[in-house]
């Protein structure tokens, strides 16, 4: 079966779970990170297709490490997590591009949602 | 937006909706988790209170805790204390210290009100504390 292996960034745990549970058995090879600076050293980087970042993180905001990762993977879809998404937007830099933005909390059907449409019209049901 | 006092303390459809799954082993593990997470936030906001004078750093971990306690509550339908997050949220980034010594207080009111919440419904689904 043809996976998609995804990341999700948040300095959060328990959120990070949640994801974790609400993705229990779907096609996704999902990762999970809690230091934003440890992205760069993840052996599974190139293999991403999507990466999920929440927006308010110590030492990086999601739109800041979304923006080096298009710089240095362009090819990774780009979502952006936030509690207030129409200030993260608002703020980003210019030139970084988002595949999608979601609010947090998020569901799981707005989660699924999101990452069948990124990933080419996957089923992700459980 | 309704008023704190109408909100449900603790709304298992707003959990089980956000999970999409009602099963008692993702609600215990969900209610438990965010028990123990929820208590190192509160215990946090709390010791912030408690000093005469707030600084801008200590406004700006306060805004940061209830950011990230509002998100945790919005996952597990705690609804009164998401709304109460938002207002000390709002009031810390204003630098507004009387809504926010004001509704501080109102935290060590809301917050054993959820606690409880959570132990009997944990209880209820089968969940023994260790």
């Amino acid at each position: 079966m043809l996976m998609s292996n995804i990341l999700f960034i948040d300095d959060d745990a328990f959120i990070l779970n949640a994801y974790q549970r609400m993705l229990r058995g779907s096609v996704y090879q999902a990762f999970y990170l809690q230091q934003p600076a440890q992205l760069w050293q993840q052996a599974y980087l190139t293999s991403l297709t999507i990466v999920l970042a929440d927006q308010q993180m110590p030492g990086i905001t999601g739109t800041e490490l979304l923006l080096q990762l298009q710089l240095e993977y362009p090819e990774i879809k780009r979502v952006l997590i936030s509690g207030d998404l129409t200030l993260a937007i608002k703020q980003r830099a210019p030139e970084l591009t988002l595949d999608a933005a979601l609010p947090k909390p998020c569901s799981k059907a707005a989660l699924l949602d999101c990452l069948q449409r990124l990933s080419g019209g996957l089923t992700a049901t459980t | 937006m309704a008023k704190p006092a109408t909100l449900p303390v603790l709304d298992l459809n707003v959990l089980i909706a956000m999970y999409g799954d009602d099963s008692a082993e993702t609600i215990t593990l969900a209610l438990s988790g965010f028990r123990r997470e929820a208590t190192h936030y509160v215990q946090q906001l709390q010791r912030g209170g408690q000093h005469d004078v707030l600084t801008d750093n200590a406004l700006a971990d306060t805004a940061r805790l209830c950011h990230s306690l509002k998100s945790m509550c919005g996952l597990v339908g705690a609804a009164k204390l998401m709304q109460l997050c938002m207002t000390l949220e709002q009031a810390a980034r204003q630098q507004d210290l009387i809504i926010l010594q004001s509704e501080l207080l109102n935290l060590a009111e809301v917050w054993p009100e959820l606690l409880s919440q959570l132990n009997l419904t944990l209880l209820q689904h089968g969940y023994a504390d260790e």
